[in-house]
């Protein structure tokens, strides 16, 4: 609703043409979306009142998610996850860590990939990336994280450098120092 | 007539036809796959090859090449929740929860079942209509497509469930979405905060990535799991969802003819027809519960929908030459290259060439089709590989197709901005496809708002086909609100 509020005060100092639609349609959004803010703010209102809770429809809210080779208990549908590695080649489980912390740490990951993008480039950058993101968050043996990191090197290059001829950018800091 | 139909079916098997046909489908078959890289995109790169090419070979390579990019563009929906094209978007939302109930094989046979279907739908209303279309065609003005755009808001509010008032809200915000960039009445930048990137407006690639695709990666990094949790046999088998084309004919045929009239209205495209079949989808169903956590029919509508809609936007392209869409456009650009002129004339002079992209239409999707069953399964396996390997190639190729459309680091950023916005929304339980489809559909409402009043005043609402599709969009919220009607497949 801020946002809807900051649409509608933008343009007061347009010209009259340009404003029409904008106001036109924020006004009737606006008003939407207060009938809707009331609607949920009665839902919520009344489930705290009754002291049920709702149960969280979102896999996002899980209470907890294990490492690859956790299964949930009692679920004896999941079965067996395919690996490329054995189950037992030696590497360390880790302990289960709640969701939220996983959300976090994906969600900088994924601003990690962008920052390193746009400083190194998608060639050079998903070489280092996907490395990075295999030993460090996924925790993988180095043999599967410098192939997987190859493969996708290869990928790249092979498919959209020389296939299909598309500039992939060369990064910030290539810019910088005029390399190619 | 007769003649130039089978003749049209026989200039598909000359060698150097059928060579550059199939050279076509293997590129654009890599091209649908990538997310990011679309119709509009290849047919441009492959647009300079086509100057020493007899005419019939060049459309083979073509439209071979769009034929299947959004067949395969439904594959990485399904797969992974990212869509390959803008036009797969509406697969996602069935389409991936059944890959993570382990129903990928059947989704992936329903898809390309359905596409096939729709194709030859698309190519056979080509071939059909294209002689007498002038009257539909024509009929459809600046008041027509504005009601139009507004019907298809009204569809999609249906996509919300037991909330239409959150898809009313959400499909709101996507048309205030659409008014950033450079007014089209007065020229000045409207909501840019100074950013020249932003005066062409907000890309629609970055928003589709953005809302679909990173909440999933997050949801598949979160579970910790492969894309599929479970295994379920040969009821998630490919073969399976080839039956389902078959046992919701009525579905498939009518999203089917919902994409090829949309394609045939010049300015509403395949990322509108997606929708509005998985909406009819919806609302042609008695059970509802299914539909956003895996049922078939929330495949089959959008499937059939994306590929029927190619026939479709070749009517108005090849009998007035008024490209629907920018890859029509592209095509125009290709009639221009080998020297034939779209229009009434095309019907009498090149009407076996007609024909024979009809043909390209139909054995382009049938061998595409054919092909992909080959390795759906193995296809299909990818689900079951741990999700720590796949995070990273996924997070790359969604930056990568954000990144291909302007080749600007500016639209990257937007894919952050609506990522975050997709996460907010799954986790507040807002529906993400008004949103989408109302970004789509703002600047066609705006622009043909204001020429409706320039021309008619507020009178153009009182036109006959305004009033009646308007009516029609009353009709389909009135109903949405009432529940228990009877199966009608």
């Amino acid at each position: 609703m801020l946002f809807l509020v900051w649409v509608l005060w933008e343009p007061q100092n347009w010209p009259a043409p340009a404003r029409l639609f904008p106001w036109s349609l924020g006004f009737s959004v606006l008003a939407l979306a207060l009938i809707q803010f009331v609607v949920s703010g009665r839902a919520v209102i009344r489930e705290i009142r009754t002291g049920s809770g709702a149960e969280p429809k979102d896999e996002l809210a899980r209470d907890t998610v294990g490492c690859r080779d956790h299964h949930r208990a009692g679920d004896e549908a999941v079965t067996p996850i395919v690996a490329m590695n054995q189950p037992d080649s030696g590497r360390t489980a880790r302990a289960p860590e709640p969701a939220g912390q996983r959300v976090i740490t994906i969600c900088l990951w994924i601003v990690g990939f962008f920052v390193g993008i746009w400083l190194v480039g998608f060639k050079f950058g998903s070489f280092f990336l996907t490395i990075a993101f295999m030993k460090l968050a996924a925790k993988e043996k180095w043999p599967i994280s410098a192939a997987m990191a190859l493969g996708t090197y290869l990928f790249f290059w092979l498919v959209f450098d020389i296939g299909l001829k598309l500039p992939l950018g060369n990064g910030v800091i290539a810019d910088y120092f005029f390399l190619d | 007539m007769l003649d130039a139909f089978f003749s049209g079916f026989l200039q598909v098997f000359t060698l150097s036809t059928f060579s550059l046909l199939l050279l076509g489908i293997l590129i654009g078959f890599i091209v649908g796959i990538l997310p990011g890289i679309g119709g509009a995109a290849s047919l441009a790169l492959m647009l300079p090859f086509v100057f020493d090419m007899a005419p019939r070979d060049a459309f083979a390579f073509l439209l071979g090449t769009l034929a299947v990019t959004s067949t395969t563009g439904d594959i990485t929906s399904i797969l992974f929740g990212v869509p390959g094209e803008s036009i797969s978007a509406a697969l996602i939302l069935d389409g991936h929860p059944m890959a993570k109930q382990g129903e990928a094989g059947r989704a992936l046979g329903a898809a390309l079942m359905s596409s096939l279907v729709g194709a030859i739908i698309g190519a056979f209303v080509l071939a059909a209509i294209s002689p007498s279309v002038a009257p539909l065609v024509l009929t459809f003005k600046s008041p027509e497509f504005f009601a139009l755009s507004l019907l298809g808001i009204t569809f999609v509010a249906s996509l919300s469930g037991e909330s239409m008032l959150k898809g009313i809200v959400a499909a709101g915000v996507g048309l205030v979405l659409s008014m950033i960039g450079l007014d089209p009445q007065s020229g000045i930048p409207r909501y840019t905060f100074g950013m020249a990137q932003l005066w062409d407006g907000i890309g629609l690639v970055p928003v589709t990535v953005g809302l679909f695709a990173i909440p999933e990666i997050v949801d598949l990094w979160v579970r910790g799991t492969s894309i599929a949790d479970k295994r379920v046999g040969k009821l998630g088998g490919v073969w399976q969802g080839v039956k389902d084309t078959f046992v919701h004919w009525g579905i498939t045929l009518r999203c089917s003819l919902i994409g090829t009239f949309i394609g045939i209205i010049p300015g509403l495209g395949a990322a509108v027809s997606q929708w509005m079949a998985y909406a009819h989808a919806v609302q042609s169903s008695s059970d509802k519960r299914r539909f956003g956590a895996g049922d078939v029919r929330g495949v089959l509508g959008p499937g059939a929908a994306n590929n029927s809609g190619l026939g479709g936007s070749l009517v108005p392209t090849v009998a007035f030459g008024i490209p629907g869409n920018v890859v029509m456009a592209l095509l125009l650009g290709a009639f221009l290259i080998k020297g034939i002129v779209p229009g009434p004339s095309m019907l009498s002079k090149h009407l076996d060439l007609i024909f024979a992209f009809v043909w390209f239409i139909v054995i382009s999707n049938i061998i595409t089709v054919a092909v992909c069953f080959l390795f759906l399964k193995q296809l299909a396996k990818i689900t079951h590989i741990r999700g720590s390997l796949l995070v990273p190639g996924l997070i790359l190729l969604i930056f990568l197709g954000a990144y291909a459309e302007a080749k600007s680091t500016f639209d990257m950023g937007l894919v952050l901005i609506f990522g975050c916005i997709g996460l907010l929304m799954e986790y507040t339980e807002w529906p993400r496809p008004p949103l989408l489809l109302g970004l789509v559909l703002g600047a066609l409402i705006e622009r043909n708002f204001f020429i409706s009043y320039e021309i008619h005043a507020l009178g153009f609402l009182l036109r006959p086909v305004v009033v009646v599709i308007l009516l029609t969009g009353c009709a389909v919220l009135l109903y949405g609100q009432f529940k228990g009607h009877r199966p009608r497949d």
